[in-house]
């Protein structure tokens, strides 16, 4: 089995929400600023919990956008 | 630079600073004898006791010196100061490389004793490994906040 990578499209998902920028989806879920620019960039994979939170906050399935990416 | 990584960088300063003062002190009065008399120990205890509050009264000191100059450096006045799942496990992370490091230096510190190094020695290895520990503890922090996890 090779490296798992959760990729997403939050990026897209924040541009499709009229530009809502990431500090505002990091108070809507809870999280830092930060956190958010770490998920965009796939240098943290969050939990299922946050994930789904993310989905909501863009009335979308939690696999509209985030993706189980094997290479 | 997020809330937490700015105190981990403190915690850093904070470390090196009051290890180095530390080492002074106690290199210091090695050095005029003043541990090897019979209370030798009470002495090295009593200034490691006086070493904790003093590390933690600087922490906090530092803290809202360099928040104060973060905040006038980027025009930031609501600093994020939320903890959240990522700095949970960052932290989790750092934690066990101090652990690891700690518990080596415990291990070093039995090996003096069995080698017949004197007990002075033995109690200065424990704390450097705690000191070390906590300082690498931090670094790894840090790497993980700028490289991810």
């Amino acid at each position: 089995m090779g490296k798992v990578r959760i990729t997403n499209a939050i990026r897209r998902c924040r541009f499709d929400a009229d530009e809502m920028t990431q500090k505002d989806l990091a108070a809507r879920v809870g999280v830092t600023r930060q956190t958010i620019v770490a998920i965009e960039n796939a240098k943290y994979s969050p939990t299922l919990e946050l994930a789904y939170l993310i989905a909501k906050v863009f009335g979308k399935q939690i696999d509209e956008v985030f993706f189980f990416a094997e290479d | 630079m997020s809330y937490q990584e700015r105190n981990t960088l403190v915690a850093i300063f904070v470390n090196v600073s009051v290890m180095a003062g530390f080492a002074w002190l106690i290199w210091t009065r090695y050095g005029e004898g003043a541990f090897a008399e019979a209370d030798g120990l009470a002495i090295w205890a009593q200034t490691v006791l006086w070493i904790i509050p003093a590390s933690i009264v600087a922490t906090i000191v530092v803290t809202i010196v360099f928040s104060i100059v973060f905040a006038i450096a980027t025009r930031e006045a609501d600093a994020d100061t939320v903890v959240d799942e990522r700095d949970r496990s960052i932290g989790i992370k750092g934690m066990r490389v101090t652990m690891v490091v700690a518990s080596a230096g415990f291990i070093g510190a039995m090996v003096a004793l069995a080698v017949g190094w004197p007990a002075f020695a033995a109690f200065n290895i424990i704390l450097a490994g705690f000191a070390l520990g906590d300082l690498l503890g931090s670094a790894t922090r840090l790497v993980l906040y700028r490289g991810g996890i």
